[in-house]
């Protein structure tokens, strides 16, 4: 029996760690301060040395949790999104007053939910992590409770998201009715032994699971709930949902889409196609019009979702690679500008208008330093990881024929450096307002977070090789 | 098809007879209104508020609190049922799954969600 468990080990630290956090809540004397985001760190370091012992083992638990090279690849990101968020938190709970024990509990269930999304083979659990997840992210977002913004972004946030659950388990339902099975292997292989002539029935379940993961990774027209839910929530939430959730959701979406409904790509490819170019074109062309950073990067991260997209539709060794690629990239990238638009929150000011910014460099060089080689690695600028992440992305399209596709993703690559560029020159070239911006001491662990998200950038986009390689040896598991 | 005829005639029917009588009565009926007969409830008591009054909160938590624990009985029958077959593998997992709503239990109480009290 319990060698058959070796699969769910990083999923289990992640929730020990969280019952635990919730453990010591209940204990928790009003006011008293305790390290429970230290200890969800350690059920996260955890969670990372069970991976690795893991890697290139293809453990299986009970026939729906597979550890194959490509979940333990993202279950890495996530574990990495869930360290950082929890670091780059601490200075914010602390000065907005959260409940310190929810908080963390929350960001660690949610973070067990996207590992357990990542490694899922049936359709049924794939449904059961994203709840997990979905629910755990809703509070977060209005973990905030006397914030007028907050709650707003919550309730639109857990309407829209129930709905495409709704969405997704008719999915669900419609695929186990055509082909007798909620396991992808076997739905795979009754999908594989009809495509000639696919049953309607079966195109339309299709489509239902497409919606519910498009709501997920925000493409547009799924779209609308993001920046409202991005504006509102805390900016570490913020950053954590909008790498984790994307993260978790490309996972799983990669793994019905590109191997159980491979057999039907000539029906979705089309589809996906004019759904990855309108999210490009609407995250970047809203995006110009922002003046709130926290709206544009959500408009910018709507702008990634289709990128990813891209890589997902060129579906060949290359663009497989570059989705892992890409995610990882993405992730750490915009992580850490969120971590650093928490730091520079302050409890008078929101200070979220890219006007704030404005003479950071003389204030804080260094924030100014970092927050530019964030931004400029969203952009894709080289020598940063975004860029490397980028030419893969494009190069994979363009190997499997969407070269139009490929041109949109430049051109829209290429508009949105004028917002990532205008924060740079609002940083750097505008004169102090009358009130600059003045950060406290930023925390010992926040810092040690932000210098991490530096360097990973920038070796991601120096060195890239490596990373690219072990991307590339993940997808070979499952394809 | 064919069966569905007599029960689209069954529904034309149906609604031409209910507009015909209304739409008579509208029509051809004396119409002297007065605060008792457009009452809602014209032969009751007379209403002695709104309806729409705030709740409070604790009674949501409440019956949240009861949907979460009650579903254990669901999962613990089917277990004692099968109990013999699943042997000590089975019972591991239920005490887990017990330890787990335990641990909520507790949380819960500890937060004062049970607690029926005025507000401290």
């Amino acid at each position: 029996m319990f060698n058959s468990l070796s699969a769910i080990v990083p999923m289990a630290c992640v929730t020990a760690a969280a019952i635990a956090a919730m453990t010591a809540e209940a204990f928790r004397a009003p006011r008293e301060r305790m390290p429970i985001g230290p200890l969800g760190i350690v059920g996260l370091i955890g969670a990372a040395i069970s991976t690795f012992l893991l890697w290139n083992r293809n453990a299986t638990s009970f026939d729906m949790v597979v550890a194959d090279n490509f979940g333990l690849f993202v279950t890495w990101i996530l574990i990495l999104v869930g360290i950082l968020s929890i670091a780059f938190s601490s200075p914010v709970v602390e000065r907005e007053g959260l409940p310190l024990g929810e908080y963390y509990a929350l960001m660690l269930f949610a973070t067990a939910g996207m590992i357990l999304m990542a490694m899922a083979s049936d359709l049924l659990l794939i449904f059961l992590a994203l709840e997990v997840l979905s629910l755990a992210v809703y509070v977060l977002t209005g973990i905030r409770r006397d914030s007028a913004v907050a709650t707003e972004a919550a309730m639109k946030y857990f309407l829209l998201g129930a709905f495409a659950s709704a969405f997704f388990l008719y999915g669900i339902a419609f695929t186990w009715g055509v082909t007798g099975s909620t396991n992808l292997t076997k739905i795979g292989a009754a999908i594989a032994a009809q495509s000639m002539a696919p049953s309607p029935m079966l195109l339309f379940a299709m489509g239902m699971l497409f919606v519910g993961f498009a709501f997920k990774v925000s493409a547009v027209p799924f779209h609308m709930w993001t920046p409202d839910a991005y504006e509102g929530a805390p900016p570490p939430v913020t950053g954590f949902m909008s790498t984790g959730v994307k993260a978790a959701a490309f996972a799983a979406f990669t793994r019905v889409f590109l191997a159980a409904f491979e057999p039907l790509r000539g029906e979705w490819a089309d589809v996906v196609w004019a759904v990855a170019a309108a999210t490009m074109i609407v995250g970047t062309v809203v995006g110009v019009s922002q003046s709130s950073i926290k709206r544009m990067l959500a408009y910018s991260s709507i702008a990634h979702g289709g990128y990813l997209l891209v890589a997902l539709l060129a579906g060949n060794d290359l663009g497989k690679g570059a989705i892992l690629f890409y995610l990882a990239t993405y992730a750490i990238t915009n992580l850490g500008a969120f971590g650093l638009i928490g730091l520079i929150e302050s409890r008078e000011r929101a200070n979220d208008q890219i006007s704030d910014y404005a003479g950071l460099w003389q204030q804080h060089p260094w924030l100014a330093a970092l927050m530019a080689m964030f931004l400029l690695s969203l952009g894709g600028f080289p020598p940063f990881g975004g860029f490397i992440a980028k030419y893969y992305v494009f190069i994979a399209a363009v190997q499997a024929g969407y070269t139009w596709l490929a041109i949109i993703g430049v051109l829209t690559s290429v508009v949105s450096v004028f917002f990532y560029l205008r924060v740079i020159v609002m940083m750097y070239m505008t004169p102090a307002s009358a009130t600059p911006i003045r950060v406290p001491s930023i925390p010992a662990i926040a810092a040690a977070a932000l210098v991490v998200t530096a360097v990973i950038v920038l070796y991601l986009g120096v060195l890239p090789a490596q990373v690219m390689d072990w991307a590339a040896a993940s997808i070979g598991t499952i394809f | 098809m064919q069966g569905w005829l007599s029960i689209f005639i069954m529904l034309i029917v149906g609604l031409a007879f209910g507009g015909i009588m209304v739409g008579l009565g509208v029509l051809l009926g004396p119409s002297k209104p007065s605060p008792e007969k457009s009452a809602p409830y014209e032969c009751g008591m007379p209403a002695v508020g709104d309806a729409r009054e705030r709740q409070s909160v604790k009674f949501y938590l409440v019956a949240m609190i009861f949907l979460l624990f009650d579903i254990e009985v669901a999962f613990l029958y089917p277990w004692a049922m099968a109990l013999r077959d699943l042997g000590w593998p089975g019972f591991v997992q239920v005490v887990l799954f017990m330890g787990l709503l335990l641990t909520g239990y507790i949380y819960v109480w500890r937060k004062g969600a049970l607690d029926w009290g005025a507000d401290k």
